[in-house]
């Protein structure tokens, strides 16, 4: 104990109380804080792991029925032929007078 | 002074008994004493905390409620009058102490043992009843003069002892560091390293602090008593 001589008389004396029986009842509260608080931890881990597993479920089943859409886009020469002649000979002007494409011949 | 084993009388032949009891009793009785919890907590409540601190951390380990109930025995009380003695009204006193124990019970999965248990705990009271101190300002202090707060407002504090109330309206006059080293050097019988640890400073600082705030308390007493 650091001693402290002038205070000899009243010593660790505290004016403070408690309610009769209030640390037992303050024991009983705390504990069933933590347990409250314990019990929802496992609930919002529980939640979060079956909102992760949903989530994977449901990217599992988008990437399967994507997998399964045909692909109907149609292909540059398929495109091509469905040109009109005119419409052919429009391209080609357009491309024999682009500067750019010109740069590569 | 060193000790000396005792002068052997050259004409004493059974001088071995003597030697026994100076080299192998006093040195072995010396050894289970310190040992002993009745020696290391004589003058001190919570070395035992600080023996059991282990035990309450290998029992969390095991059962997470059952090492919290343990930690809950060794330290509801002395937090609780920690923290009262910062706070002085019981009710809110209450409301820190349970935040303060869900606090602990949500760090000790990540408490690494960088520090005692003991000290951990404390800097963690500490600190909720200074976030609430900042709060409210001076509201203890106002409670301790029974002429501005009619008593019925804290009827947890006896007003009648007059001696114990003009010596924590001292403490609470004090520099808020002071008063922390004060009551936990004095009332929680602390040693400086750990008091300097819970409040952020060095041993040395505690103990200039703590003659400094025994000098005002004595003035105040003097001048009120």
């Amino acid at each position: 104990m650091k001693e402290f001589k002038e205070i000899d008389n009243i010593g660790k004396r505290l004016p403070y109380t408690t309610p009769e029986g209030f640390f037992e009842g303050q024991r009983a509260t705390i504990m069933a804080r933590v347990a409250d608080r314990t019990h929802k931890s496992h609930t919002l881990r529980r939640g979060t792991v079956a909102l992760w597993a949903a989530a994977v479920a449901a990217s599992v089943v988008i990437a399967a029925v994507v997998a399964t859409i045909p692909d109907r886009t149609p292909s540059f020469d398929q495109m091509l032929a469905q040109l009109t002649d005119e419409q052919c000979n429009s391209l080609v002007a357009s491309y024999t007078h682009d500067v750019f494409l010109a740069d590569f011949e | 002074m060193v000790a000396r084993p005792p002068a052997r009388n050259p004409t004493e032949k059974n001088h071995i008994g003597r030697d026994v009891v100076f080299y192998y009793f006093y040195p072995t009785l010396f050894l289970l004493l310190h040992k002993s919890e009745v020696y290391t907590n004589k003058h001190n409540p919570h070395r035992m905390a600080t023996h059991c601190d282990k035990d309450i951390l290998e029992a969390f380990d095991r059962n997470p409620q059952e090492g919290f109930g343990l930690l809950l025995e060794h330290f509801q009380q002395p937090l609780y009058w920690h923290i009262r003695r910062l706070v002085v009204s019981h009710l809110d006193t209450e409301d820190i102490t349970q935040e303060v124990f869900v606090r602990i019970y949500e760090g000790l999965p990540k408490f690494r043992g960088q520090a005692s248990l003991t000290t951990w705990i404390y800097r963690i009271a500490t600190n909720e009843a200074l976030r609430w101190l900042k709060r409210n300002k001076r509201r203890g202090a106002l409670l301790l003069d029974s002429g501005e707060v009619a008593p019925q407002q804290e009827p947890h504090i006896n007003y009648g002892d007059i001696e114990a109330v003009v010596l924590q309206r001292a403490i609470s006059r004090l520099p808020r560091k002071q008063q922390l080293v004060f009551n936990l050097c004095y009332y929680d019988e602390l040693d400086y390293e750990e008091v300097a640890a819970i409040v952020g400073c060095k041993p040395s600082a505690v103990k200039a602090n703590y003659h400094l705030a025994k000098k005002s308390i004595k003035e105040f007493l003097i001048a009120n008593l």
